[in-house]
């Protein structure tokens, strides 16, 4: 009997760390991995510009979570991540760039005294946030969205000027609208333990090592190089990876035992032959139609979830375009201000990489637009879209863009956005897929987390599941 | 529209606690004593305020519900008022939703960039009061429980001409040159602004209310720099809606502005449950101009209080004399207590009307 062939659909970080923990336990069965797109990676991706290479999305992982690093190191490229220059980043509020508070968590803050000393806050927004823990209240119960929980404990102000950009920002969404288990399970396990948020997050605190190492980690080649090592090492254990292969449709193998994919014109993918196994590591939309014929109960919640765009323009202005900045890595632009611009990444102070080399070489910047809510960036042209943000640009930094290049990347409907019970409702469509399509596992930022770390872990775990279902008897 | 119908406000626990006086007097019912408080008696001159004024921003003092809670209590101690009045601000609930107002102390509000085109607008974000405000309501909840059951506390609000005067001017004023201009020179914009005022206005006492204030009172102090007519065409509509949103609360409003006797009239057709009355106009002329029923509330010059006691003793009885014993009198000052003003001669004005003041069936 050969051995069991196993399809990830979807060639994302998500479904090449799926791939790549299929072939951890032995050559023993058959991987393929089906993308859509010319080149696998998904939305990591680096490119050349103004003569060195820039990320076209994320720029970094989060490093206080195992997955990504665990990942470079199985890949031999830990020693080779960098950590930012800087740490620092700053808001726009009240008229000027202003730090993040130390000691922030997500833009919750856990000292006053740090709060007050940015001067992100009015008088009464910094009274109102120093009155959280007198807040009567309960502990959090259900799911809720998390800009709910804050404004409640801490204010209208901390959360237009600190969690919302912040947690809105890695998500590109609106925290009205996001599952505080879902986007902050450190808030939420805070605002579980105690009636008081900051009390809540002070306990947990106490009771866990504090972290060490940095927050985030780059490769200086850019996360492209990770998904080149990443494939280079698949491809080298025997994966197949096929590009420009759409999925389209998930059958049954006719008879019992595995399954079959279609391509969007009926044709069998990858090839004419069942399938054991298949991970779906894609968008929440790609894959409610592949499996809306035999799970239409998991098609209809994965179909549901919503997505929004963002475009991000990578500018090349000249080498002292940033000096009358403070150390930093960049601003964040709360919502409230009405602007295209969400955020604006120094890359060329963030990472040293990135730095000037000679007195000629641009200083980087890459600046971030649209979030849910507010797609204007995505409508715009690339020439208003980039005559605007240079407007913003000197509004909020003085910064002049006349920029000598600037690289406009457009990620339309790519942040799904996860509502109050997501996970709950993940869970269901967990529960029936393992009822009814033993399998047949989910992958990807769909699942709960947008950050390089839950996508490699959803990849992993949804590798191992499929693995339990088509080799049990290796199951220890 | 007529004037609101007094005689109908509930009065809580009628059926077994005692009604605290202050609430009868609201109700235009007889009470065992007339009943008397002081427009600002939480804070400015008690010497227990001024210690704990001292360590802390004036911001702090109204976000931190123990601090608060104990400057509210505070005249009720010493004085021995029949109600306390929620220490706050007129400009709190404003100043929780949009940036660049400070209040400082000795010179009020200061608004950065005063409001003053339609733009500007757009600067004032609904007020959610149960998030932006919630340390004021806990302070009501803890007042609530300290407080004896014939003490009733009173909630406020500015008024949204006197809140707009603050945020147009950037400031106190005197001559209100910016907040007639646009007034007179945007309406639209004007009637915008009062609009948003009122929202916040209504949604501050409708949670004060919830927390545990057994009246409010609307404070426009500074309406009477208009003459009727202006007063007629450009606030009193949307101070009435103020009053028509409270309605449905079931405690007694007030509405009170200092130097406005020339409005009296059509600031009473508002809506409210009492009227305010400041000094220049007598308690019977006030009577007189509502109708006998309408509950007032006043009206002693808080200046006289710098004045010797016999005279201030000859003052307050004026007062009370000028009412004449009818019900649905609180006594009170004409306008706020005065910063300098001695403790002990509030005191004695508290003891002289308990002791004085009658009222008697109609």
């Amino acid at each position: 009997m050969s051995a069991p062939h196993i399809v990830v659909v979807g060639g994302g970080i998500a479904g090449l760390a799926a791939a790549w923990e299929l072939t951890q336990q032995g050559p023993d069965v058959r991987v393929t991995v089906c993308e859509s797109a010319e080149a696998a990676g998904g939305k990591l991706a680096t490119t050349g510009f103004a003569d060195t290479r820039v990320d076209l999305a994320a720029d970094a992982f989060l490093a206080r979570r195992p997955e990504a690093l665990d990942l470079c190191r199985e890949l031999g490229l830990a020693d080779e991540l960098v950590a930012p220059a800087t740490g620092r980043a700053f808001v726009w509020a009240r008229g000027a760039l202003r730090p993040l508070p130390d000691g922030q968590i997500l833009g919750v803050p856990t000292s006053i005294r740090a709060l007050a000393d940015t001067g992100l806050l009015s008088a009464w927004g910094l009274a109102r946030a120093a009155a959280e823990p007198l807040i009567p209240g309960r502990p959090l119960t259900g799911d809720e969205a998390v800009g709910t929980v804050i404004r409640r404990r801490f204010g209208t102000g901390v959360h237009q000027v600190l969690t919302d950009p912040l947690i809105g920002g890695i998500n590109a969404g609106d925290t009205d609208q996001l599952s505080i288990d879902a986007v902050a399970p450190q808030l939420a396990g805070a605002a579980r333990r105690h009636r008081s948020l900051g009390l809540g997050l002070r306990a947990g605190a106490a009771t866990t090592h504090p972290p060490t190492g940095p927050v985030f980690l780059a490769h200086p080649g850019g996360m492209g190089h990770l998904v080149d090592v990443l494939v280079e090492s698949l491809t080298a254990r025997g994966v197949e990876l096929r590009t420009s292969t759409p999925v389209a449709t998930l059958t049954r193998q006719a008879g019992g035992g595995g399954y079959r994919l279609w391509g969007p014109d009926g044709e069998p993918v990858p090839g004419d032959e069942p399938i054991s196994a298949v991970v779906l590591a894609l968008p929440g939309a790609a894959a409610a139609d592949v499996l809306g014929d035999v799970a239409p109960g998991p098609a209809t919640v994965l179909g549901a979830i919503t997505y929004t765009g963002v475009a991000l323009v990578t500018m090349a202005l000249p080498a002292n375009a940033l000096d009358h900045l403070p150390d930093g890595s960049g601003f964040l632009v709360p919502r409230r201000e009405g602007s295209l611009m969400t955020a604006c990444t120094w890359l060329s102070r963030k990472w040293t990489h990135h730095r000037p080399t000679t007195e000629s070489a641009p200083t980087l910047i890459r600046v971030s637009a649209g979030r849910d809510g507010d797609q204007r960036a995505l409508a715009l042209d690339d020439d208003q879209l980039v005559a605007q943000l240079r407007v913003e640009l000197a509004r909020y930094a003085g910064v002049d863009a006349s920029a000598q290049a600037q690289l406009v990347t457009r990620w339309p409907e790519s942040f799904p956005q996860f509502r109050p019970g997501h996970l709950k409702r993940i869970e269901q469509v967990h529960a029936t897929l393992a009822r009814d399509l033993p399998g047949v596992a989910l992958a990807g930022a769909v699942l709960g987390g947008v950050g390089i770390p839950a996508c490699i872990g959803s990849g992993r775990a949804a590798a191992r599941r499929v693995r339990r279902a088509v080799t049990p008897d290796t199951d220890p | 529209m007529v004037a609101a119908r007094y005689g109908d406000a509930p009065v809580p626990d009628a059926s077994d606690a005692p009604v605290p006086p202050f609430l009868a007097a609201c109700a235009g019912r007889p009470a065992e004593r007339v009943p008397v408080w002081f427009m600002r008696q939480a804070g400015r001159s008690l010497p227990e305020y001024r210690a704990i004024r001292a360590e802390h921003t004036f911001a702090q003092l109204i976000a931190t519900p123990e601090l608060a809670a104990e400057i509210t209590l505070q005249p009720v101690r010493r004085l021995g008022v029949d109600a306390a009045i929620l220490f706050s601000d007129l400009m709190t609930p404003v100043q929780a939703v949009t940036d660049g107002i400070e209040i400082e102390t000795g010179s009020g509000p200061v608004v950065d960039q005063p409001f003053r085109r339609p733009a500007d607008l757009g600067r004032l974000r609904r007020l959610e009061a149960d998030v932006d405000l919630a340390p004021v309501l806990e302070t009501i909840r803890m007042v609530r429980a300290e407080l004896a059951a014939d003490i009733a506390l009173i909630g406020f609000a500015g008024a949204p001409f006197t809140v707009a005067s603050y945020l147009v001017e950037g400031g106190r004023s005197r001559d209100f040159v910016h907040t007639k201009a646009l007034m007179y020179r945007d309406p639209v914009t004007w009637r915008a602004l009062l609009d948003q005022l009122a929202d916040i206005a209504v949604a501050t006492l409708r949670a004060q209310v919830a927390a545990g204030a057994q009246a409010v009172q609307l404070f426009d102090s500074w309406v009477g720099a208009l003459d009727a007519d202006d007063y007629r065409r450009h606030v009193l509509p949307t101070t009435t809606r103020v009053f028509a949103e409270l309605a449905d609360l079931g405690v007694p409003t007030i509405h009170f502005g200092v130097g406005a006797s020339h409005l009296f009239e059509d600031m009473a057709t508002a809506g409210s449950t009492v009227m305010g009355v400041d000094w220049r106009l007598s308690l019977d002329r006030a009577r007189t101009l509502l109708g006998a029923d309408r509950p007032v509330q006043g009206n002693l010059d808080p200046t006289v209080l710098f004045a010797p006691s016999d005279v201030v003793e000859t003052k307050v009885r004026q007062v009370l004399a000028s009412n004449g014993g009818r019900p649905g009198h609180v006594f009170n000052l004409g306008w706020g207590v005065l910063p300098e003003t001695d403790p002990d001669a509030l005191r004695r004005v508290v003891d002289l009307v308990h002791a004085e003041g009658t009222s008697t069936s109609r």
